[in-house]
């Protein structure tokens, strides 16, 4: 039987690039062949790397993508599916990895963890008194977006914090909210004022582009937390701006930004109440495991003939 | 009356006292270095009361803990002279223990590492932080009392942890009681553990309990979060088995000395996260802890007996 050529354009676990050898030819991320992917690829595997209309006409061999993660912005999916080609990508596989930078994030923000740390190490602020910050056991916690990794998050607020979790989420039945244990809110503006910890976990969409800006911080308490680990652009960075400095928010903690990496000089680094991390919400060793075995299996069934998991429509 | 106070007082604790028509010095008041000849209450932090203290507090009926931590103490002095003493346990122990959890996630996901790394202008790579899930792991907590119990708890069902516990001085019914298993041996907790924190006192029994030969026991993958007491564990044992890779990582809330000067051999690792003694800095610990303290010093001056006293 020929085998099949599969491209990994971007870098995965050792686990996943050890099943691919057993079963496929591979051309791998540091190789130079691996940006000629088009001429004679059967699969192909990507992380971050765009893949464009341009690239997939002429990928005439082209059966199957799948992107390791979730989010599918950088794939021309039009282009795909005008030739067939299903793409894929690997949801739920770092849920739990997100849901708990989340919580990390949160806690950080709501007891200056961050601040704290870097005040000690420069020999600055020893004042305890500096440092006082905020609980979040027995509050509310708002959830926009209430899939994967939103519906692990209500469960761990309740579960650990005994927290009341309420979502916002327009596509879901009642059936699901039901499932997923979460208070449903119809309108994103009847959530905001209700809740102490606003967590972010939609995709990025038009829809979704600057949802939380200068109206929806004038809504929430302004002992509230936010956290966004979901996509940057999600959150308006000037209207959050201006919500830490007039004292609307008690603080931010961002894992994703509009442009990433963000700048050092980020205007948002100078409130203690800030945290921010480098985009690594699933970037995690048991995570990294999972989705590139993952990844693997997924696009050698489609070679294989078998239906497409987790495609996009 | 007078109440001295060596800590910040929450703004309900100060109406409290103003409504009873205490006069008030509080913490960053210069006149508190006077506290020994006028105080008829204190309610104290960090500051020792030895023998010599009690000694010269002629005035001194009652000292309020604000907190839990009595090792600052000297109660057979305070006994002595008639002074009740009262503490506030379980008025910060939620505060203290989402500190703890914070810390934990904080190390596993490397959040204060990554965050002063963007702050830098070094630069990184994206999937430079690799952490791991805490779900699915192991958790040893030593000292299964107000604070460890709800760490426990905390830990298992809002993250799914395998949570074990070594406390000596629990009955079966108060493990019962626990989400956590116990383990009869330090020792035997020690090597099976991914995250181990600690939430015992400070006693001669616990003082470095956490040493070389502790360290060398345990996973190089695991790490250790103390906001228990400084002197709980041996900072330069502690420092050698970060800078070999035998431990992952360390946060620590409390020192062998505070507060723990800039040049703090540890705070040279990006494998540590330090904070300022603050697991009982919530709004919601001060205000609880602060209302408490106040209760006990009415009471104990109106000659009724002060809620958990200790001497
Ligand atoms: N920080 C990271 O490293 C990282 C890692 C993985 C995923 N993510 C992000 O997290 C997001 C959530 O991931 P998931 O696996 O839970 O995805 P998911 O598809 O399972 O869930 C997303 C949910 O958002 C809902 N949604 C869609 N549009 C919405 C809107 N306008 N308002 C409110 N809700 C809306 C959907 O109905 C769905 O229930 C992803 O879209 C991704 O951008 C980030
Ligand atoms: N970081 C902070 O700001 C902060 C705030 C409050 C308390 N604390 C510290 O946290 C500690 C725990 O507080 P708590 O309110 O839970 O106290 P607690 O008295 O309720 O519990 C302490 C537990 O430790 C156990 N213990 C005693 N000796 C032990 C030993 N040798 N080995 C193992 N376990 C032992 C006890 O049996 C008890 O169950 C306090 O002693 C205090 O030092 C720190």
């Amino acid at each position: 039987m020929a085998r099949f050529k599969v491209y990994v354009i971007d870098p995965i676990n050792r686990k996943g690039v050890d099943l691919l050898a057993r079963r496929a030819e591979m051309v791998l991320w540091d190789d130079p062949r691996a940006r000629d992917w088009p001429d004679d690829a059967d699969g192909l595997i990507i992380r971050d790397t765009p893949v464009t209309g341009e690239q997939l006409r002429r990928a005439t061999r082209l059966k199957a993508i799948c992107k390791h993660g979730v989010g599918l912005e950088k794939v021309d999916l039009a282009a795909a599916r005008a030739r067939g080609i299903p793409v894929m990508n690997t949801p739920g596989v770092n849920a739990e990895a997100v849901a708990e930078l989340t919580m990390g994030i949160a806690l950080a923000v709501a007891r200056r963890i961050a601040y704290c740390d870097r005040e000690l190490r420069r020999g600055g602020e020893t004042g305890r008194e500096a440092y006082d910050g905020m609980g979040l056991a027995g509050k509310t916690v708002g959830i926009v977006g209430v899939g994967n990794i939103g519906r692990r998050i209500a469960r761990k607020w309740q579960g650990g914090f005994d927290m009341t979790a309420l979502g916002y989420d327009p596509y879901l039945t009642d059936a699901q909210w039901r499932e997923r244990g979460v208070g449903k809110v119809a309108r994103l503006h009847d959530l905001l004022p209700r809740v102490d910890l606003l967590t972010i976990h939609c995709p990025l969409s038009d829809e979704t582009r600057g949802m939380i800006g200068a109206p929806e911080f004038a809504l929430m308490k302004p002992t509230a937390i936010l956290v966004n680990a979901a996509r940057g652009g999600i959150v308006d960075e000037e209207a959050l701006y201006a919500a830490l400095k007039e004292g609307r928010l008690y603080g931010a903690g961002l894992d994703v930004f509009a442009v990433e990496p963000p700048r050092s000089d980020h205007p948002l680094f100078s409130f203690p109440t800030f945290v921010a991390t480098s985009h690594i919400g699933a970037g995690n060793i048991d995570t990294r495991e999972r989705c590139a075995v993952q990844v693997v299996e997924q696009v050698l069934e489609v070679l294989e003939g078998r239906a497409a998991r987790n495609a996009a429509a | 009356m007078k109440v001295f106070a060596d800590v910040p007082l929450h703004p309900a604790a100060l109406e409290a006292l103003a409504a009873a028509g205490a006069e008030v010095v509080g913490w960053d008041d210069p006149r508190l270095s006077a506290w020994a000849e006028e105080a008829e209450a204190l309610i104290n932090g960090p500051m020792r009361l030895d023998a010599a203290a009690f000694a010269r507090a002629r005035r001194l009926k009652v000292v309020a803990k604000h907190g839990t931590g009595i090792d600052n103490i000297d109660l057979k002095a305070a006994r002595a002279r008639k002074v009740r003493v009262a503490r506030s346990p379980g008025g910060n122990a939620q505060s203290v223990t989402e500190l703890a959890v914070g810390l934990a996630v904080a190390l596993a996901r490397r959040i204060v590492e990554s965050d002063a790394r963007i702050r830098s202008l070094a630069p990184f790579e994206r999937g430079e932080f690799t952490g791991f899930d805490l779900r699915g792991k192991a958790a040893g907590i030593v000292g299964v009392g107000a604070i460890g119990r709800r760490v426990a708890r905390l830990l298992a069902q809002g993250f799914g942890m395998a949570v074990s516990g070594y406390d000596p001085y629990l009955s079966a019914d108060d493990w019962r009681r626990r989400d956590a298993a116990r383990v009869a041996r330090l020792d035997d907790l020690l090597a099976r553990v991914d995250l181990l924190t600690l939430h015992c006192p400070l006693t001669d029994e616990t003082r470095g309990l956490i040493g070389e030969a502790e360290l060398e026991r345990m996973k190089p993958s695991a790490i250790l979060v103390n906001t228990a007491r400084g002197g709980i564990v041996d900072e330069p044992a502690l420092f050698s088995a970060l800078s070999d890779g035998r431990l992952a990582g360390a946060a620590l809330d409390v020192f062998a000395a505070e507060p723990p000067p800039a040049d703090h051999p540890l705070f040279a690792l990006p494998n540590v996260i330090a904070t300022r003694h603050v697991g009982g800095y919530s709004e919601e610990a001060l205000k609880a802890i602060g209302l408490k303290c106040v209760r006990q010093i009415l009471d104990a001056l109106a000659g009724r007996e002060p809620e958990d006293a200790v001497a």
